[in-house]
């Protein structure tokens, strides 16, 4: 029974065809130090999918920029700043939509990744959107406290849904 | 107290980021994964009593950061420390896992256990129990690193162990000599300049403060020593360490109570790939 309903869920999302990332603004946390924020820049520029890698260092902030018509795998972004020996503590990311419907428990499926929208309900999505990956590790411990009940309720399915908000 | 209370709050007040690059201490973090560095030190005794002359030593170390949460150092020495004329002095091997780590927007918490060993040719001297080229021997120990906004603290505790053949001698025992100690490191560092960062080329100056110490586990020997020391870091990659080192405390028979480091250290970042999994 228990399968059937993660085969349910599984299949239980609109695919986006005509969605595509563009960018990313990521905030690091851990860091404040130069030579710890060039190791980040580094690690995300080794990633197939990145163009390029703005970096405000006092802000903390890294400007990712996607290589068109690539697929971009946040996981991977996840584990680049983490084998650089920091975290992330927020991860904004801007999506091409056209013409997407937003429905309420519906997963949309954007590249080969799957999006829990948390809000939005019934919008329909035109042009670039941005929207925030509020999963465990996508935010500092603390701010993610705020949304872990919600996370782990979805969590059933045995593939990953990045949880997001709009 | 309020003497102390009021320095702290001062230090804190600074308004720059803190460094835990530490010039004579480890931090509890880890190199980033898949980098390499490439470290030369220059350690430098003023006065070397018995061969009435300076005393130098020069050390080699290469790191490797293995994973985001394993680092492994290799390194060889040589000096005239112990000896009248340079010769080879010792290999070493180091390494330090990270097994906790707290980050939040500019602060972090670290752990970290380390191992450290060393072979040294040098002749048993004087009453200090070090691995970094004087003695043969192991050591262990946990090192706890806290990154707070505008300061940066780190502690140690470690124990050592000397292997030199002369305790395992059972015809000649030299009861004066010491093999075990406690180490204790307790430093401090923040960053001078630049007062606000903008790109990765700005030139930093780091300032630490630590101290160093050092507890025999016979005979009560100790040391406590002072070690201010400043740091320039080039193009976010390249640092370059000075160091003092002078005794406060102690009774214990030593090269000298005063020694100066010089360090010179590259780092490589993304040396190879992360494997596709």
């Amino acid at each position: 029974m228990k399968k059937f309903f993660i085969l349910l869920w599984t299949c239980w999302f609109v695919t986006a065809g005509n969605a595509q990332f563009t960018k990313a603004s990521l905030e690091a946390s851990g860091v404040t130090c130069s030579l710890c924020s060039k190791a980040i820049k580094k690690a995300l520029e080794g990633l197939s999918f990145v163009q390029e890698v703005k970096v405000n260092v006092k802000a903390q902030d890294y400007n990712l920029v996607f290589k068109e018509n690539s697929t971009v795998h946040f996981n991977d972004i996840q584990k680049a700043v983490e084998d650089a020996g920091f975290s992330i503590a927020s991860l904004k990311v801007t999506c091409y939509f056209d013409n997407v419907k937003l429905q309420k428990d519906e997963n949309i499926r954007i590249g080969d990744q799957t999006f829990n929208f948390l809000n939005g309900n019934n919008e329909i999505l035109n042009g670039e959107k941005t929207f925030t990956i509020i999963d465990k590790s996508f935010l500092t411990p603390k701010a993610f406290k705020k949304y872990s009940a919600i996370v782990k309720q979805n969590a059933i399915s045995n593939i990953r849904i990045y949880h997001v908000i709009i | 107290m309020q003497k102390l209370l009021s320095i702290i709050a001062t230090l804190y007040s600074l308004s720059s980021s803190s460094q835990e690059l530490f010039v004579n201490s480890e931090p509890a973090s880890v190199l980033p994964a898949r980098s390499l560095s490439i470290k030369l030190s220059a350690y430098i005794v003023p006065y070397d009593r018995v061969f009435a002359r300076a005393a130098e030593r020069y050390l080699t170390e290469f790191m490797v950061g293995v994973n985001k949460k394993l680092s492994l150092k290799i390194g060889a020495g040589f000096s005239n420390m112990h000896t009248s004329s340079f010769e080879k002095e010792s290999f070493s091997f180091y390494g330090k896992y990270r097994f906790f780590s707290q980050d939040d927007v500019h602060k972090h918490f670290r752990m970290a256990a380390f191992l450290n060993g060393s072979y040294s040719y040098a002749p048993f001297h004087y009453d200090e129990v070090e691995l970094m080229g004087d003695k043969t021997g192991i050591s262990m120990g946990i090192i706890a690193t806290q990154l707070l906004n505008k300061f940066a603290l780190s502690a140690s505790v470690s124990h050592t162990q000397l292997l030199d053949s002369s305790r395992f001698n059972k015809v000649v025992y030299i009861p004066t000599r010491i093999y075990q100690a406690m180490n204790y490191s307790f430093s401090y560092g923040y960053l001078l300049f630049p007062r606000e960062y903008k790109d990765f080329n700005q030139l930093n100056l780091n300032l630490y403060v630590e101290f160093l110490a050092q507890q025999t586990l016979t005979q009560g020997k100790y040391y406590i020593d002072f070690a201010p020391a400043m740091q320039f870091i080039i193009n976010s990659n390249l640092k370059l360490n000075a160091s003092y080192r002078i005794e406060l405390a102690g009774n214990m028979q030593r090269i000298s109570q005063y020694k100066w480091l010089f360090g010179f250290e590259k780092s490589f970042l993304n040396v190879w790939k992360r494997k596709p999994n």
